[in-house]
C-alpha cells in the first residue's frame, strides 16, 4: 500500500478518534442539561495551556491533575450558571447563547493571558518519551470504547439516557437529577480537556480552537442524536465527519471541512430524520 | 475629538441598533429569538459588493442586495412558521455561520480575504464615504424605527396579531391568522434592514469579509437586543446600542494595547450578555410577559 494512503488513513484515524472524544465531550455536556452546551469545549483550550505553562520534564505528569482540576473547575461554574438561569426560567435556546457569551469570554480571556499563538506537544515529544500519533490513537480509542461500554451498559449511562428522555420518570425512579447533571458535566469537561491534549497534540491549540471543536462536538451530537438517543451514533457521526473531511480535503486541495460540515448540519436540523424514522414506524 | 471617528462611532450605533430592532421584530414581538437579521445583513452585504465591485451600478446593486436579503427572509420566516422558537434559533444560528464559512471558502466572495475598496453608495469625488453613509444611516434608522413603532403597536391590527402570536399561537392559527404569512412578512421585513445595514457596513468600511459577520457580531446585536429589552419599542434599542458602543470604546480607550484591546472588548460585551441573561432579562424598557414565545405552532 502506498505511503500516502497509509498517512492519510493515520490522520483520519486519529482525527475520528479526536472527535469521537469531543462528541462523547458534547453528549454527556448537553444531555442531561437539555441545552447545546458550547461552553463544555472551555476544557479543550484550558487544559493545554495549563499543561504548556509547565516545565517540559513534568509537563505529563501534569497533564492527569490539570484534566480534572480545570474540568471540575469548569464543571462546577457551568452547573451555577445553568441553575442560576433555570431558576429565571431561561429557556433552552437562551441557555445555548449564554453558553456561546461564555465560551467567548473564556476564549479572549486565553488571548489576554497566553497570547492569540498556537500551543503544540508535537515537537516537544519527538524522540522523547512523549505521545506519538499511534500511542494517541491506541489511548483514544480506549477512551472511545470504555465511553461507548459506560453508556450502554452501567446505570449512569441508563439513567443519562433516560433523563434526557423524561426528567420527571427519572426523579420519579429515586435518581437525584441534580447529581446526574452534575456527575454528566463533570465528565463531558474530563473528556473535553482529554480531546484538548490530543488536538494539541495533532493540530496545535489556538484560542479560537475552542469554537472550531465546539462545533465539531455539537455537529456531531446532534446528527447522532436525530439518528439514535445514543453515544455509538455520536461516536459514529464524528467519525463519518472525519472521514467526510478526508475526503474533502482530497477532493478540493482546500479546506471546506467546516463549511461541508455546516451543510449537512443544517441539512440535519432542518429535515429531522429522527422525525421520519419516528413516523415511519408509526406508520408501520 | 476627530469628527471622521465621531462619525464612524455613529455609524456603529446605528448598524448595531438597527440589526437589534430587526432582531427584536423576531424576537420580542413573535417570541422567535434568532440570528434571521444579521443573516439577511451578511446576504446583502456580499451581494451588494459582489456587484458594486463588478459593475459599478451602485443603486442595481443595492436594489439587488435588499432582494436577495428579502429572499432569505421568506425562507427563515417559513422556518419560524414550522418550529417552536429554540429550533429556530439552532436554525437560524447554522445558516448564519454556513454563510459565512461558503463566503470564507468561495472565489467569488473574496476567500477568507473577502471583498476590498467596494464603493461606497452616495460618494462621489467631492463627499466622503463615510459621511454620506451615516447620513443615509441616520435617514434608514429614523425611518425604520418609526415604522416599527407603527407595526409593533398595539393600536395597529398588525401589532396586536403579532403579539397574539406571540402570547398565545394556537388561539391565533384558531381565529384565522396564517402563521405563514404573519412569520414571512415579518422575517422578509427584518431581512430587509439587515441588507440596508449590511449595505452600509460594506460602505463605511469599503470592504466586506468573513469576519465582518462573525458569530460575536451576532452576540453583540444579542447583547444589545437583551439590554434593551426584547419587545421594547425600538428608541430604547438605539439608546441600548449607544450603551454597548460606548462601553467597547471606553474599553479600547482605557486599555491602548492593540492586543488586549480587542480580547478584552468581546469578553465584557459577552460578559454584560451573561449577566443580562442571568440577572435582568426584561432590560430596559422590555414588557414582562406572563408566557413565553416558545408555543409550537404545529
Amino acid at each position: 500500500m502506498s505511503p500516502v494512503i497509509i498517512t492519510y488513513a493515520i490522520s483520519t484515524l486519529a482525527a475520528g478518534l479526536l472527535y469521537a472524544t469531543v462528541g462523547c465531550s458534547f453528549y454527556f455536556g448537553s444531555v442531561a442539561n437539555r441545552y447545546l452546551n458550547f461552553a463544555v469545549a472551555i476544557p479543550l483550550i484550558a487544559v493545554p495551556h495549563v499543561v504548556a505553562a509547565c516545565a517540559a520534564p513534568t509537563r505529563w505528569l501534569i497533564a492527569g491533575p490539570a484534566i480534572i482540576a480545570v474540568a471540575a473547575i469548569c464543571a462546577a461554574g457551568l452547573l451555577w450558571l445553568s441553575h442560576r438561569a433555570r431558576k429565571a426560567s431561561t429557556s433552552d435556546g437562551q441557555l445555548m447563547v449564554m453558553s456561546l457569551a461564555v465560551l467567548a469570554v473564556f476564549e479572549n480571556v486565553i488571548r489576554l493571558w497566553r497570547g492569540n499563538e498556537s500551543i503544540g506537544f508535537a515537537e516537544a515529544t519527538v524522540g522523547a518519551s512523549g505521545l506519538s500519533t499511534m500511542t494517541l490513537i491506541a489511548l483514544l480509542s480506549v477512551i472511545v470504547v470504555c465511553v461507548a461500554l459506560l453508556s450502554r451498559f452501567t446505570p449512569f449511562g441508563l439513567s443519562t439516557r433516560a433523563v434526557a428522555a423524561s426528567r420527571d420518570s427519572v426523579a420519579l425512579a429515586g435518581i437525584s437529577v441534580k447529581g446526574l447533571e452534575a456527575a454528566t458535566t463533570f465528565a463531558g469537561c474530563i473528556l473535553s480537556g482529554i480531546a484538548g491534549i490530543g488536538w494539541a497534540y495533532e493540530w496545535r491549540v489556538r484560542p479560537d480552537s475552542a469554537f472550531t471543536a465546539a462545533l465539531l462536538g455539537v455537529v456531531s451530537y446532534v446528527i447522532g442524536r436525530r439518528l439514535n438517543e445514543d453515544v455509538l451514533s455520536v461516536i459514529g457521526a464524528a467519525v463519518a465527519i472525519a472521514i467526510a473531511r478526508c475526503i474533502l480535503l482530497v477532493a478540493f486541495q482546500s479546506d471546506w471541512t467546516m463549511t461541508a460540515l455546516l451543510i449537512v448540519f443544517l441539512g440535519t436540523t432542518v429535515f429531522a430524520p429522527q422525525q421520519w424514522m419516528r413516523r415511519r414506524i408509526a406508520v408501520e | 475629538m476627530n469628527s471622521s471617528y465621531a462619525l464612524y462611532t455613529l455609524a456603529t450605533i446605528l448598524q448595531l441598533g438597527l440589526l437589534a430592532q430587526a432582531t427584536d421584530l423576531m424576537a420580542g414581538h413573535v417570541g422567535r429569538i434568532g440570528f434571521g437579521a444579521i443573516t439577511g445583513s451578511c446576504v446583502g452585504s456580499y451581494v451588494y459588493a459582489v456587484l458594486a465591485t463588478h459593475s459599478q451600478q451602485l443603486l442595481l446593486a443595492s436594489v439587488l442586495s435588499v432582494v436577495a436579503a428579502s429572499g432569505v427572509g421568506v425562507s427563515v420566516g417559513y422556518v419560524a412558521a414550522l418550529w417552536d422558537a429554540d429550533r429556530y434559533l439552532l436554525v437560524t444560528f447554522v445558516v448564519q455561520l454556513t454563510v459565512v464559512e461558503v463566503a470564507n471558502n468561495a472565489g467569488v466572495t473574496g476567500g477568507p480575504l473577502g471583498i476590498r475598496d467596494v464603493p461606497a453608495l452616495g460618494a462621489g469625488p467631492n463627499r466622503d464615504a463615510t459621511h454620506t453613509t451615516v447620513l443615509i444611516l441616520l435617514t434608514c434608522a429614523a425611518v425604520f424605527t418609526v415604522i416599527l413603532e407603527v407595526l409593533t403597536s398595539d393600536r395597529w391590527r398588525f401589532g396586536r396579531r403579532l403579539h397574539w402570536m406571540r402570547d398565545d399561537a394556537p388561539s391565533a392559527i384558531a381565529a384565522g391568522i396564517n402563521p405563514f404569512t404573519l412569520h414571512i412578512c415579518v422575517s422578509s421585513v427584518q431581512c430587509v434592514i439587515g441588507a440596508v445595514v449590511g449595505i452600509s457596513i460594506a460602505s463605511v468600511q469599503q470592504y466586506v469579509g468573513p469576519q465582518s459577520f462573525d458569530l460575536w457580531l451576532s452576540l453583540k446585536v444579542i447583547t444589545v437586543l437583551i439590554l434593551a429589552g426584547p419587545g421594547c419599542a425600538p428608541r430604547y434599542i438605539l439608546i441600548a446600542a449607544a450603551s454597548i458602543v460606548a462601553l467597547t470604546e471606553g474599553a479600547s480607550i482605557v486599555f491602548t494595547d492593540p492586543v488586549s484591546a480587542g480580547p478584552i472588548e468581546v469578553a465584557l460585551t459577552n460578559l454584560v450578555l451573561i449577566v443580562l441573561l442571568l440577572r435582568w432579562r426584561h432590560g430596559l424598557a422590555g414588557p414582562r410577559l406572563v408566557r413565553g414565545g416558545s408555543d409550537n405552532v404545529d
